[in-house]
């Protein structure tokens, strides 16, 4: 291997901070007043949503919200592109978007 | 509680809920957060400390069983500026990807090599086993810390 150019050992520059405990993942962010989003998925492979009933969640101390496909389409978001190719709105799959964006079924 | 220790050469005196964890201890209540919690079930590592010297899932631990002693975590071993040997030799041997599990990882084998006079791959390898790393496969990680163990005082064959 050659020391410079074409096929030469190049150093990361980011990882000098991950090597001393200086890297800054999503976990490691706090802020004063912050907040935490839980994202539920359907636990069912493929079904239709024929009501959210998000009353006892809501009741538990601490929730600030709810939030269902009906408040998206309601604030007029779009739907979540999380694969190239894949428009339609899904929840229960693994590679499939977060259920918020679910509106009037599950696969 | 109050919990009492020392943590990177610091003394702290901290009242903290009677459930919490070391490693929220460490993240949360002192900010350390290079210490890393990937599975909560001491199956990843990434929580891997030193307590007393010698390597423990800091996830597996609540702070008040850490009273009286003392923490060294990835941040207490070495800076930019000065690395510890085994830091260099994960940089320098590309030991690391996207560095989730690089503090564990460099915490356990500094404890593996200061206890093991002779090294070979596969006592690094079954040294690691409680250390899981999602990106590079463990070749260039074993290479790190066999490159790391002579600079440490051990054999290496």
């Amino acid at each position: 291997m050659s020391a410079t150019g074409i096929g030469a050992s190049v150093r990361r520059i980011e990882d000098v901070r991950f090597i001393t405990g200086r890297g800054r993942y999503t976990d490691d962010i706090e802020h004063a007043g912050q907040v935490y989003a839980v994202f539920l998925r359907s636990p069912y492979a493929r079904a239709r949503i024929a009501a959210v009933d998000s009353a006892a969640a809501l009741d538990v101390d601490g929730v600030l919200a709810v939030l269902t496909g009906r408040d998206m389409a309601g604030d007029g978001i779009g739907i979540f592109i999380s694969l190239p190719g894949n428009t339609k709105p899904s929840i229960g799959a693994s590679n499939s978007p977060p259920a918020p964006d679910a509106r009037g079924s599950a696969r | 509680v109050n919990v009492a220790l020392t943590v990177n050469g610091k003394a702290y005196a901290l009242d903290v809920a009677p459930n919490t964890l070391l490693v929220e201890l460490l993240r949360s209540h002192l900010g350390l957060t290079g210490t890393h919690v990937g599975c909560d079930t001491s199956q990843c590592g990434a929580c891997t400390v030193h307590l007393n010297g010698a390597s423990v899932k800091a996830c597996t631990l609540l702070a008040a069983q850490a009273e009286g002693t003392e923490i060294t975590t990835i941040e207490g071993i070495g800076t930019p500026d000065a690395l510890h040997p085994m830091q260099a030799a994960f940089r320098e041997c590309h030991a690391l990807q996207c560095g989730f599990c690089t503090p564990g990882m460099i915490m356990s084998a500094i404890d593996l090599v200061k206890n093991s006079p002779n090294l070979d791959e596969a006592a690094v390898r079954h040294g690691l086993e409680g250390n899981i790393c999602r990106c590079t496969g463990y070749h260039n990680i074993v290479r790190a810390v066999l490159t790391a163990a002579p600079e440490m005082g051990s054999r290496v064959s």
